[in-house]
């Protein structure tokens, strides 16, 4: 594993405005480098990431099996009391999940660490599954990158055909908060992808979701909404007025994945598998192994994009980022060094589509503390 | 040391394609207001949908796809009595190339019913792809669309099934209109921030 820089693509900026991918800068600074790459061997892709992934996740369903039916073990997850029922009955009726993404700390020299699993809201899939598969094939085309080079990346294929095992026998609601240019976009992108398996789609914003007499969701046109994608927080979505609506079989992710997305998985899956090579040692805020660490981080649970997570050295605080998370129940894990250099931080972003490991995609920033600024650095496979 | 262990390749030369004009078209249809230009469509017979002016080829397919899923997974009953209890009468036929059944549908009670198919969905992908390239094959990725069949309940509604994971069958009437009573009740606690992860 290594980082390498070479010449931007002379044409990417225009690639990027025909394909409506306004967001490769944000907050006014750049957000996709076209003239940077993480380079792995494919030992390392395989050996290092995917089958870690797999294996994860793997970990993860079979800790849903076992707590979505434990009231002690939701409550440790913070799940409201009124919505257990919501969540057992979504997860023992099969309602199908559609992608994930595991933040992993790996450097290229021992085993890959799970940071955390988006496995409910993650956005950086466009970039990683079609903006980055173009950077790949247009380097090749032109000799910039060796024709052997390759890139974990079978991500557009896995999202279309996870799209086509669901029957398209009813109007597929995308919903997002549609202001936002990322999430707009990332929902268009998935959008597009279900419209290629066959569904018949619509984007709405969360806000426009409305409810009938008889508590069915409906949409703009005053159709009943029966299956809908959404990208906003179930953790979220349980405290809102209209989560007392809420039933199994319409929204995709699935209730369920209320417990994935929820960073309290990360003492439970350590209590339940100590050691493991891809776990980090995690404990909830108020264990007193918690303080024992020498270098741990401390989260909330329910926290996005790096906000308030806190850096500690011997249980105190040496690096801190800002937030609206900072009342939230928090878990403390134990720090693992992200692979450095030039002064970046890379994150690896790990994809599961379906139940499969299908591509990956690298996040870099200037501090050890991955935020809503951190950029997207392509990768390739040495030929 | 570390040695590709295989000629094992992720990516194949074509770049990925979109269908519906990029991220920022595709948001922009529906925040407007306005659906995507290709509407999929019901049809009850081949005849209605060229009827209606679509291709031969596209109902046909559109028709043969639904056929295929089907006979794959309609409800299935062990008598046509049974079938009718569920679907009203004269609601059902036997199931094609079940034990006991002729092509004329004809069992004399025997074999296995399934409710009749009363319709087929010709979907916005299988539109888009017989129009760009005049194939009815609709394979992007080695695999096939499931057909969409529709069926009538017994008030002579139209709906598809569902098949729950205990094997349990129920009847759903989707994308009903109705009256809206209320909005806004999701999206207010995040309002302020973004929670991409």
């Amino acid at each position: 594993m290594r980082r390498i820089s070479l010449a931007e693509r002379a044409d990417w900026r225009e690639q990027a405005r025909a394909v409506g991918f306004g967001f490769h800068e944000m907050y006014g600074e750049p957000y996709w480098l076209d003239g940077a790459a993480y380079v792995f061997s494919l030992y390392e892709i395989e050996e290092d990431i995917e089958a870690p992934t797999e294996a994860l996740h793997e970990l993860c369903m079979t800790l849903v099996d076992e707590v979505v039916g434990d009231e002690r073990q939701l409550r440790r997850l913070s799940i409201p009391e009124a919505h257990f029922d919501l969540l057992r009955d979504s997860w023992r009726q099969g309602d199908r999940h559609l992608y994930g993404r595991f933040d992993l700390a790996y450097d290229g020299t021992g085993p890959a660490k799970m940071l955390e699993y988006n496995a409910d809201t993650p956005t950086a899939i466009f970039e990683a599954s079609y903006f980055q598969h173009n950077w790949l094939t247009d380097r090749i085309a032109s000799g910039s990158l060796p024709a052997g080079s390759d890139q974990f990346n079978l991500l557009q294929e896995s999202l279309v055909d996870a799209f086509r095992r669901i029957s398209p026998d009813r109007i597929f609601h995308f919903a997002c908060w549609q202001e936002n240019e990322e999430d707009r976009g990332t929902c268009a992108y998935l959008m597009d992808c279900a419209a290629q398996a066959g569904h018949r789609v619509e984007m709405i914003d969360i806000q426009a979701i409305g409810i009938d007499a008889r508590g069915r969701f409906t949409d703009l046109a005053d159709r009943t909404i029966d299956r809908c994608f959404k990208l906003y927080p179930w953790e979220d979505m349980l405290r809102e007025p209209f989560a007392q609506h809420l039933r199994s079989g319409v929204f995709i992710e699935p209730v369920w994945k209320a417990i994935l997305s929820n960073k309290a998985i990360l003492p439970l899956l350590w209590e339940r598998h100590p050691g493991h090579p891809n776990l980090l040692p995690a404990y909830f805020a108020d264990d007193p192994r918690a303080g024992n660490m020498a270098r741990s981080v401390s989260k909330p649970i329910f926290s996005r994009e790096g906000e308030n997570v806190t850096l500690l050295r011997n249980g105190v605080a040496v690096e801190e980022a800002s937030g609206d998370y900072g009342a939230e129940p928090r878990v403390v894990q134990a720090y693992a060094p992200l692979f450095e250099s030039e002064g970046q931080h890379a994150v690896v972003g790990s994809w599961v589509i379906g139940d499969r490991a299908a591509g990956l995609g690298m996040r870099e920033d200037g501090t050890r503390i991955t935020r809503n600024l951190s950029r997207f650095v392509p990768h390739f496979i040495d030929g | 040391m570390q040695q590709r262990r295989s000629a094992r390749r992720f990516v194949r030369g074509a770049k990925p394609r979109l269908m519906l004009g990029g991220l920022a078209a595709a948001a922009g249809f529906s925040m407007s207001g306005c659906s995507s230009p290709i509407e999929p469509v019901q049809f009850s017979t081949v005849k209605s949908c060229t009827d209606a002016g679509m291709d031969y080829n596209l109902c046909a397919a559109g028709y043969n796809a639904a056929f295929v899923e089907h006979q794959r997974s309609a409800p299935q009953f062990q008598s046509k009595a049974k079938c009718e209890v569920e679907w009203g009468a004269n609601g059902c036929t036997p199931l094609l190339g079940a034990p006991g059944a002729n092509s004329f549908g004809s069992t004399g009670g025997a074999g296995i019913f399934v409710p009749a198919l009363a319709g087929f969905v010709v979907s916005q992908a299988m539109q888009q792809r017989y129009y760009d390239t005049g194939a009815v094959d609709f394979d992007y990725y080695g695999g096939g669309y499931y057909g969409s069949p529709i069926y009538r309940n017994r008030s002579g509604r139209s709906v598809t099934v569902s098949r729950g994971s205990t094997g349990s069958v129920t009847m759903t009437p989707v994308n009903v209109n109705t009256a809206t009573a209320a909005r806004s009740g999701f999206g207010g606690r995040s309002f302020s921030r973004s929670f991409g992860g």
